[in-house]
């Protein structure tokens, strides 16, 4: 073996004194066999990849759901009962949602998802401030403005109607 | 081989050669036998890799026990557990034993790692070694992350909420993997059918074969001798069999790590949360797992803006490069014949560490 190669080699600098490929020397006839037989391994295994990655991705990919199966609800408190001050987390369909009676008297309703990294937030009376626990993001509870911490964004709005008997309705903004 | 006569049948013997005509045994013994493991005053971290693997095997049984009691149900999860906590005999044993489990699991990971690290156990020809020893960590981790949500209690649902939110906001791909983690847009049944999977299936397997790397290519290339000890003549460097003398020796630490455990297993049982409510607003206070505690901590002290990019985003970039560095830098220092890097490696592993130890703390204050 080593006398093969030791051989090849003088002949190539022989051949070609510039140190480049000379492309009829046995040498290169093998690495251009080599370069084809790996661009059959290559595109052989990037067909088997496509054929078996392509059911198998499509099998566990999630069904196109929907984010907000329902635009609308009554709310489960009637204004009489919900004083200036009082908070409610809860479900508006899939999202979590925060109504706020907040001390303007106005109501203030949120989808209460954190715009940071998701956490549901909730009204803190104390302080009257809209608190993330996860990583302490804060919101005006007035407009949902983002005021301290990390989140990106303000919350997103809701809407909430209030009926003449005080019945409050829920909707998307 | 022959045929032994009544007089001179040796059972165990006839056993042997029964078998090595089929298994090499007696060359594996043998392999064993010449085996030999460092002495000398840093021989103790030497333990920390069986330890570990000890761990592993707890997790492994007592994860496969467990799953013949918890119901992997979005609605029946938190029942089940508490069933097991409750009412299953031993139930609370097994339950505790492995979610104390894992965290001494990770525990003891990340001494081992830590300790190979300063050791320079990564030089070559070890390369392999330490990382897939980084594999075997990252997959620690996932279980962790996967296991955390089975129960269903609070800390469950907003842990898997913010861990898919932040695969969310991985440049690029970020949204498309979180839908995929979530199986949907919202945490439901169809997260949990993929991180029952994952943790009882993928996990294990993934762990299996790597650890089986891991293991072999220790076998094969020894056990690394720190520095100042390869720099003693070798008349002073003591040795010992790999068998018998330090397997005694491992059997031992296992049994005194194990009495241990199950003394903090028995005397602290592991808890149940309250049962996940998804329109509550998150605890105060809730807080991840003491291993993401650093990453959590950096989440928090990042500010919404950093220039034009959002403070998530270069959290993420930071955390990521952090921890990809510890692929990095021992890779750069294989040689360990650069002395600045090598003095870089070792600097760079005190800082990482009390950096680490720091967020870790001030994340749980």
């Amino acid at each position: 073996m080593t006398t093969e190669q030791d051989s090849s080699k003088t002949n190539e600098s022989q051949n070609n004194p510039q140190g480049g490929y000379d492309l009829d020397s046995p040498e290169v006839s093998f690495s251009r066999r080599a370069f084809f037989g790996g661009m059959i391994a290559l595109g052989g295994g990037l067909w088997a990849l496509l054929v078996g990655g392509t059911p198998i991705l499509s099998f566990l990919w999630p069904k196109k759901s929907e984010v907000v199966t329902v635009t609308e609800m009554t709310f489960e408190k009637n204004l009489k009962d919900f004083p200036v001050g009082e908070s409610k987390n809860f479900m508006f369909g899939s999202i979590p949602a925060l109504l706020i009676h907040d001390t303007n008297g106005k109501l203030s309703v949120f989808n209460a998802k954190c715009s940071h990294l998701g956490c549901t937030v909730g009204y803190q009376k104390d302080k009257d401030v809209i608190y993330c626990a996860c990583h302490g993001g804060t919101y005006d509870p007035n407009t949902g403005k983002n005021i301290a911490g990390p989140p990106p964004a303000p919350l997103k709005p809701l809407v909430a109607d209030v009926a003449a008997d005080g019945t409050i309705t829920i909707k998307i903004a | 081989m022959s045929i032994p006569t009544l007089k001179n049948l040796n059972i165990v013997q006839t056993v042997v050669d029964w078998l090595d005509e089929r298994v090499p045994v007696k060359a594996a013994v043998e392999f064993a036998g010449h085996k030999e493991v460092p002495v000398h005053k840093h021989s103790i971290w030497y333990y920390m890799g069986g330890i570990a693997a000890l761990f592993m095997g707890i997790q492994f049984a007592t994860g496969f026990l467990l799953m013949f009691h918890y119901v992997p149900t979005f609605e029946g999860a938190y029942a089940s557990v508490q069933a097991i906590n409750m009412q299953v005999p031993f139930g609370w044993l097994i339950r505790s034993m492995h979610s104390w489990g894992a965290n001494v699991f990770i525990l003891v990971l990340f001494i081992h790692m830590f300790s190979t690290y300063f050791m320079k156990a990564y030089r070559a020809p070890r390369e392999f070694t330490w990382l897939s020893g980084l594999g075997l960590v990252g997959i620690a981790m996932v279980f962790g992350f996967t296991g955390y949500m089975l129960p269903m209690d609070e800390i469950a649902y907003f842990a898997t909420k913010v861990g898919v939110d932040v695969a969310g906001e991985s440049p690029f791909i970020g949204p498309y993997l979180a839908e995929f983690v979530r199986g949907g847009s919202e945490i439901g049944q169809v997260t949990m059918n993929r991180f029952f999977t994952l943790h009882v299936i993928a996990l294990p397997l993934a762990m299996m074969g790597l650890f089986g790397l891991h293991a072999t290519l220790i076998q094969l290339q020894g056990i690394s001798e720190p520095e100042s000890i390869q720099k003693l003549p070798k008349a002073e460097r003591k040795y010992e069999k790999f068998f018998p003398d330090f397997i005694k020796k491992d059997v031992f630490v296992w049994f005194a790590v194990f009495v241990g455990f199950m003394l903090l297993v028995t005397m602290r049982p592991f808890g149940l949360g309250p049962q996940v409510d998804p329109a509550a607003m998150a605890p105060i206070g809730i807080k991840p797992e003491w291993y993401f505690l650093s990453q959590f901590q950096a989440l928090k002290l990042f500010p919404a803006k950093i220039l034009f990019f959002d403070g998530v985003h270069v959290a993420m970039v930071f955390i990521g490069t952090v921890f990809g560095s510890l692929a990095v830098v021992p890779i750069l220092d294989s040689t360990g014949k650069i002395p600045f890097i090598s003095k870089f490696a070792t600097v760079y592993g005190v800082i990482f560490l009390i950096g680490w130890l720091f967020l870790t703390i001030w994340g749980s204050l």
